[in-house]
């Protein structure tokens, strides 16, 4: 059908609310890739169609349109307005169907508007096509005859500096770049020896990584850049004014279109650093979802390693451990073992490289917490969002579902009960049942939190909700317990406020240092305005004791002395815990060190200067031995430990391997003297000249030898 | 010498010179007198501390040593003879003593080995002596 547009009609159209919209669109018909098999529009109604790679064969969508010389071709195509790649694309082709005539261009950020004042009349041909070549890409769309229109009131047109609208310090100004390419400049008179200070938000952006997000540049008077004099460490954007004059700011975005407004906050005093502020940084990068252990490191996802573990002073260590594939959360039992959420399960760790496999989870979990008798893990991913409770060795004790919340951040809190956060709220689970504490009146998302001994709670609020696409003002709170709000901000507002922890001293003790994630770097918050040391993250367990092991006997000067032919248990219970023994070799023998129980036992044995002989390192395994030929009166130092604290026992067993001087005595060796060849053994006299004077037989010497032995051991020659 | 065993010698002795016997028949053989016997030990060194050494005689008895301190074992060789083992810190002077059925019976006493304190076998025993006394 050969259908032509009067100029008239299009004028209509832009400027009415295009009645033609409602009407039912016309619908493509495959095969349409070619003009030969083009679809006919009809200007009055929309055409949709799908076009994409996903069969090979798709990747183009003809329509024929019939136009007439003088009018204006207006088409908005609709596809992904978001897509980097699979964006639609507009070309208007000649009758010929090989003369490019017009393109499209983005307009609704990756959405295209085509306008075409029509030269001659006749047949055209649009093509609909994706931006990306890549097969799997299919997108849905509709075209409108029509232009589209930007809202008006947002100080249009000042898009260059000549049109820059004027604002004064102390201004909020919403703006709107519409359609995609605008840019919007402002103008303000500053006076030498003002510090500028100036800010965006409320802008559509999800993430924070993607390089188009929008942004704002300080001109100055001569239209010049002055970014790099910009100070952005922290909170808004500051600019020591030398000059007295007139300067501009240039807001900017990838994208634009109706909906992709912003707020610019421009002031001298709106934002002032607290007391601390502003934060310190104290390692350039960071590691993700921090957890501090009672070295006071921070251990969490450092890029694209599973695991690492950063100090204060910067040094980053990074680890892949076997059986680890994306570490998301960090914990300590009660014990001390590190606990590694690993997507699907609970795995613990000890660095460099071991690993035992815990607990294995049915979904994906997007937190971890640990108390005194048990470990939660909730689920905020996909799904219906659950909370299970486990035992602390790993078997489950109840789970519980949440219905329309999804929970992150599992915290312990002051009453022992765990605390989530889900989008712009705190809830405490108690009873099955969560409880709302607190909830901001922003929606974008509380990405963590932690409480101090008192119970306040620091919020940390990265400006980025899950709900609603438009940015934020991240930010850092503090509240009460019961919720309500005492300072907000907290601290100089970091741009990206991410995993807020307090640091641990030496000797594990939780401090009232605050930390947090930003912009991947590790900083540390107001410490003047910390009212109390963070809430301990660690549960302490109790250990049992047992009396025959002796503690504390974590060093040789505190050995417990023990004897061969007898078995010692004792629990290694905390990780890390070392349990030694000494043992005083009587004669030259051969003892075997095995040892039981605990959680992978890991034995040692040391001279008496503490060097270590042999240890069962190599092998990990529940029943680790050493066979060792001690030398007569020497002494040695026995240490068991676990890779794994916890109350399991073990039982070491110190047994003297049988010798050629089991049958031994003094009167036998004596008689041998006597009677030559006719009391020993071969093997006995070979002991006795061995472990004499060594000259390949047996005398009087050795058996000198053999007394002396026998004297110093307590024998009874 | 007893009072007692001096009698007897001189009666023995005046018989053999006929001073006065009823008849030409030789005296009989003194009568057997048991008791102890010492071995001592003269060494060259100061530092033995081990020794093996064979007694011969006749019916040896009981073995000790003087120093109780000192380990001793003594062992029949079936011939008559002992070995005894010492071990100890052995000085010169009195070692041992032994029991014996007749005092006057001849013992003879030999140094098989000697060792020192360490696990050191002595080589040379020539400048070693043993002495037996009653």
């Amino acid at each position: 059908m050969r259908v032509s547009i009067a100029a008239s009609v299009v004028l209509s159209m832009l400027v009415h609310a295009l009645p033609a919209f409602a009407q039912t669109p016309v619908e493509e018909t495959e095969p349409n890739n070619t003009p030969a098999t083009a679809d006919t529009a009809d200007l009055h109604r929309p055409a949709t169609g799908r076009v994409g790679t996903s069969s090979g064969s798709d990747g183009f969508d003809y329509w024929l349109v019939h136009l007439t010389q003088g009018d204006t071709l207006q088409v908005a195509g609709s596809g992904c307005e978001t897509c980097d790649d699979g964006n639609l694309y507009l070309t208007l082709f000649a009758a010929d169907g090989v003369t490019r005539v017009a393109d499209g261009r983005r307009w609704q950020a990756e959405d295209p508007q085509l306008t075409y004042v029509v030269p001659a009349t006749g047949p055209y041909y649009l093509r609909v096509t994706l931006g990306s070549e890549a097969l799997g890409d299919v997108v849905t769309y509709t075209l409108n005859f029509a232009a589209r229109r930007c809202p008006e009131n947002f100080g249009e047109p000042n898009d260059s500096l000549q049109r820059a609208t004027p604002i004064t310090l102390g201004s909020t100004v919403d703006g709107l770049w519409c359609p995609t390419g605008d840019q919007d400049f402002y103008e303000l008179r500053l006076t030498a020896g003002t510090v500028f200070e100036f800010s965006m938000d409320g802008y559509l952006g999800n993430g924070h990584y993607y390089p188009d997000l929008p942004a704002v540049h300080l001109l100055g008077p001569s239209g010049e850049n002055l970014d790099a004099e910009v100070q952005n460490d922290f909170g808004p954007k500051r600019y020591m004014v030398r000059t007295t004059g007139t300067y501009y700011l240039n807001a900017v975005s990838e994208r634009g279109g109706v909906g992709y407004s912003y707020r610019l906050r421009v002031g001298e005093s709106e934002f002032r650093p607290g007391p601390g502020d502003p934060p310190i940084v104290r390692a350039p990068q960071g590691v993700g979802n921090m957890a501090v252990d009672t070295h006071g490191n921070f251990w969490g996802p450092p890029g694209n390693d599973v695991l690492g573990r950063l100090s204060l002073d910067g040094t980053l260590a990074r680890f892949n451990p076997p059986g680890i594939s994306a570490a998301v959360s960090v914990a300590w039992d009660p014990w001390g073992n590190m606990l590694v959420l690993n997507g699907w399960s609970i795995t613990k760790f000890v660095p460099p490289s071991l690993t035992e496999p815990f607990v294995t989870l049915d979904m994906g979990a997007s937190g971890l917490a640990v108390t005194t008798d048990a470990m939660w893990v909730v689920n905020g991913w996909t799904g219906t969002t659950w909370i299970y409770q486990y035992a602390l060795d790993g078997h489950l004790m109840q789970s519980f579902h949440l219905t329309d919340l999804r929970a992150f951040d599992l915290r312990i809190g002051p009453s022992g009960d765990p605390y989530f956060a889900a989008d712009n709220a705190i809830y405490r689970f108690r009873a099955g049942v969560p409880e709302l504490v607190l909830k901001h009146d922003e929606p974008s998302q509380i990405n963590s939190f932690v409480f101090d001994t008192l119970g306040n709670i620091y919020v940390a609020d990265d400006g980025v909700s899950s709900r609603v696409r438009r940015r934020g003002t991240p930010r850092v709170s503090l509240h009460r317990f019961d919720g309500s709000m005492v300072a907000d901000t907290f601290a100089w507002w970091p741009h990206n406020a991410h995993n807020l922890t307090f640091g641990r001293d030496a000797d594990g003790t939780t401090n009232s240092h605050l930390y947090i994630l930003d912009q991947g770097r590790l900083l540390e918050l107001n410490h003047a305005a910390i009212r109390a040391p963070g809430l301990p993250i660690q549960p302490v367990g109790v250990c049992p004791v047992d009396a025959a092991e002796a503690e504390p006997n974590d060093a040789p000067a505190m050995a417990r002395t023990i004897g061969s032919d007898t078995a010692i248990t004792g629990f290694s219970c905390r990780a890390g815990d070392l349990d030694v023994f000494r043992f005083d070799a009587t004669r030259d023998q051969t003892i075997v060190f095995d040892l039981a129980g605990a959680d992978l036992p890991t034995l040692e044995l040391l001279a008496a200067d503490g060097t270590r002989l042999a240890s069962s390192d190599a092998r990990l395994t529940a029943y680790p031995h050493i066979s060792y030929a001690t030398r007569a009166s020497q002494t040695y130092y026995v240490r068991v430990g676990s890779w794994f604290g916890g109350p399991k026992p073990y039982t070491l067993r110190i047994t003297r391997l049988p010798t050629a001087a089991d049958h031994l005595t003094l009167e036998r060796a004596a008689r041998e003297l006597a009677r030559p060849g006719a009391i020993l053994t071969g093997a006995e006299r070979q002991y006795l000249d061995e472990h004499g004077n060594r000259n390949g037989r047996y005398d009087v010497g050795d058996f000198r030898a053999y007394y002396t032995l026998l004297k110093q051991g307590g024998g009874t020659p | 010498m007893t009072r007692t065993r001096c009698a007897a010698y001189l009666i023995a002795l005046c018989a053999a010179l006929s001073c006065g016997g009823p008849t030409d028949a030789p005296p009989p053989p003194a009568p057997p007198e048991p008791g102890h016997l010492t071995l001592s030990l003269a060494s060259p060194a100061t530092d033995d501390g081990a020794m093996v050494l064979e007694m011969t005689g006749n019916a040896m008895g009981s073995v000790a040593p003087v120093d109780t301190t000192v380990f001793l074992l003594a062992d029949s060789t079936g011939g008559g003879g002992v070995r005894v083992v010492l071990a100890g810190n052995l000085v010169s002077g009195p070692l041992l003593s032994f029991s014996v059925p007749d005092v006057h019976a001849a013992y003879r006493a030999t140094l098989l080995q000697v060792g020192d304190r360490g696990s050191h076998a002595r080589a040379d025993l020539t400048k070693y002596s043993l002495t037996i006394s009653h």
